[in-house]
């Protein structure tokens, strides 16, 4: 009989689901039968897994919310009174006329409509919602330094006024709560209590190629901070919800070119709270990087917030930056407009507010809860469910986790294992995999783009060692330093492996 | 047989019929007591199918909407709680092909959220546990997950299963033994790794 005929009798024998004269059949085959046998304990060993499997904890007020809500869709659903058929025509005709005069209305006298609604409806959330031009946005502070960037990634502090008299401070990355505070910083004070970028190089004796890397990076992220926290002239702040990735996303940049006794000073002043490498635990190198990709989706959901309320609408980036390069010399944009908000806010209010997904459709959402609370000298807003929000907001297209197949669960273990590539540049590129597999193994790695030194020829050696047994048939591009010096070596190389050409070799250095 | 139901399941059945009778009879509020009975199961379901505890509430709350909108248009040809779970599920597939599976945590998250719960509400006890059959479940076949889900979990009949897939007792049969493997060998992989770490 075929293993799978035998594993659905056998499998429905364990069920119970079974006819008498089978249930024999099958019971006579497990008990003098091998491989009917081993498929029984088989199935029964993972009846026994789910046996303990555990319930999640019981919601008590889902219950009344969903009765609220159907009793809510059933009154909306009848609320009007039933009309006499005589009077129908009647009622369809004054109807009609109201529309049309309301729309005639609308044309003459927008400016006293949108004032009428402003003023009166209680549903100002979707007034503002469609009343933000994007043109009315502007970057609460832009010509950020590098400076300014560094002690964001480091401190999660950020200059939010052109005077400084302003600080914004968005939360940890190990805490638990996602928030952001605007704090009053007068004369700069705690914004100075930070280390400068400058002082921090020295600190750990940085070397002209580190510093030069991390300042391209500070230089490179500069106007993804810039065009994450937003102001208009009409007191909204809005507030990309990628800010919290990013400032993980440039920490790690900053933290990667950095040798071990730097990193842990590096660790030590950023005041993060961490146990050893934890933080780096909870990264997601590729998902970091993408937040800085993920400016090529023109629009976005940013979190808007107003005195009365807080919504969510997409801002089109693209536009943003046109703004910001626009207005490098006019820096006084939204001085003090935040300034207002702190007043305006009620204490320990909380509002429910809904994102969109990517692709706009209405009933694809998530339900973000906010709280704000403030004092005369600091405003914070609260995000507590932003971690699920961030994992749908950004675009994950390449999100994969690196799982080399029963060798390497990232990236840089995959670098280690393959040898201490300590002073080699190693990329990978992967095949496109379909959303729903989460893990790669060696045959999704498509070209490796290999940095080598010839002075460590001997890590080449190895390198191709390592290829033929776990990247076979991989393409690999090295590239080449101070090649005339070991050339033979190379040639040796070559001939040993018979891998790479000696020609694409010489492409690649003539390149 | 889902142990709540098992001892009277036709009962049940007749029951929820009666109630549901009577709701479409106009005792509406008659429709709280078919949520309390079913609610945390329809949860935990989402829960098992989706992976992701935040939104289990409101895909919950859009189930019970959904089942009470469609109400007069159920045929009383079987049990309240198959054509629920229909619901659900089909709410989940919804969800999931909307959002491209951006829901589905990485192992590493995963881990993460779960300790969180853990921390914050206890909400399991054996934590690595259930994350192995998690992560499991997750690397399976859709079709695998959700039969095995039904059958394992929810502790449903073939019949009760056949009825909510909308598919052959046979079909249910082959389909579950299938899983069963398919599922077996992903423990045994997933088990290995965790003894090589070790």
């Amino acid at each position: 009989m075929r293993k799978n005929k035998i594993y659905k009798l056998v499998s429905a024998f364990i069920d119970n689901e079974l006819e008498d004269k089978e249930i024999n059949f099958v019971l006579d085959k497990i008990q003098n039968d091998l491989e009917w046998k081993n498929c029984y304990e088989e199935i029964l060993k993972t009846k026994q897994i789910f046996s303990d499997f555990k319930k999640i904890k019981p919601n008590e007020k889902l219950q009344n919310k969903i009765l609220i809500e159907i009793n809510r869709i059933e009154n909306f659903e009848n609320p009007f009174i039933p009309i006499p058929k005589k009077y129908i025509p009647f009622a369809i005709t004054l109807v009609a006329a109201a529309i049309v005069f309301f729309v005639v209305f609308l044309f003459q006298k927008k400016d006293t409509i949108e004032y009428f609604l402003q003023e009166n409806t209680k549903n100002v959330r979707t007034i503002y919602e469609n009343t933000i031009a994007n043109n009315d946005l502007f970057p609460l502070r832009s010509s950020l330094s590098k400076d300014d960037v560094f002690r964001f990634a480091v401190y999660g502090v950020l200059p939010a006024d052109t005077t400084n008299e302003q600080l914004l401070k968005i939360s940890y990355p190990n805490e638990k709560k996602f928030y952001v505070e605007l704090k009053k910083d007068e004369k700069n004070n705690n914004y100075k209590k930070e280390l400068p970028l400058n002082e921090f190089y020295k600190q750990v004796n940085i070397t002209t190629k580190q510093k030069n890397t991390i300042d391209s990076i500070l230089e490179k992220v500069k106007i993804n901070i810039e065009t994450s926290i937003l102001a208009s002239q009409k007191d909204y702040l809005a507030i990309n919800p990628e800010l919290w990735v990013m400032r993980d996303a440039i920490f790690y940049e900053i933290s990667k070119n950095l040798n071990s006794k730097q990193k842990n000073e590096f660790f030590a002043i950023s005041k993060i709270p961490h146990k050893k490498n934890v933080l780096y635990e909870n990264f997601d190198i590729t998902r970091l990087r993408n937040v800085f990709e993920g400016n090529k989706i023109p629009k976005k959901d940013y979190i808007f917030f107003k005195p009365d309320t807080i919504f969510v609408k997409k801002v089109n980036i693209d536009s943003l930056k046109v703004v910001i390069e626009n207005n490098k010399k006019n820096v006084h944009i939204i001085k003090s407009r935040a300034n207002r908000l702190f007043s305006q806010y009620k204490n320990n209010n909380v509002i429910k507010i809904v994102f969109e997904n990517n692709e706009g459709e209405k009933d694809a959402h998530s339900v973000a809860t906010v709280s704000f609370s403030s004092d005369k000298n600091m405003l914070r807003i609260e995000i507590p469910d932003l971690s699920s929000l961030i994992k749908y907001d950004i675009k994950l297209d390449s999100f994969y986790r690196v799982k080399l197949k029963n060798h390497y669960k990232n990236e840089n273990e995959m670098k280690r294992k393959l040898n201490d590539f300590n002073h080699n540049v190693i990329e990978f590129e992967f095949n496109d995999k379909s959303d729903n597999n989460k893990y790669l193994d060696t045959n999704d790695v498509k070209n490796i783009h290999i940095e080598f030194d010839t002075e460590k020829i001997k890590n080449l050696e190895k390198f191709l060692l390592q290829k033929e047994k776990f990247l076979k048939n991989k393409d690999v591009n090295i590239y080449f330093k101070n090649i005339d010096k070991h050339l033979n070596s190379l040639k040796k190389i070559d001939s040993m492996f018979k891998i790479i050409n000696l020609d694409t070799i010489f492409k690649n250095i003539i390149k | 047989m889902n142990p709540e139901l098992s001892n009277s399941s036709n009962s049940t059945i007749v029951d929820d019929h009666k109630i549901v009778k009577e709701i479409l009879n106009g005792n509406k509020e008659l429709y709280s007591l078919l949520v309390e009975k079913y609610m945390e199961k329809i949860r935990n379901l989402i829960f098992n199918i989706t992976n992701n505890i935040f939104i289990v509430d409101d895909l919950t709350q859009e189930v019970f909407i959904k089942a009470y909108e469609a109400l007069p248009q159920f045929q009383f040809r079987s049990g309240f709680y198959t054509w629920i779970y229909r619901i659900a599920l089909n709410k989940c597939k919804d969800h999931i092909r909307k959002k491209r599976l951006k829901y589905y945590f990485p192992v590493l998250s995963m881990n993460k959220l779960s300790s969180d719960i853990e921390d914050n509400n206890n909400i399991y006890s054996k934590i690595d546990d259930n994350l192995l059959i998690q992560e499991a479940l997750n690397r399976l076949k859709y079709d695998f997950k959700e039969i095995l889900i039904l059958k394992e979990i929810e502790n449903l009949t073939y019949q009760e299963i056949s009825e909510i897939l909308n598919c052959e007792i046979g079909t249910v049969k082959s389909k579950l033994a299938r899983a069963r493997t398919s599922f077996a060998k992903i423990v045994n992989q997933l088990f290995k790794d965790k003894n090589e770490k070790k």
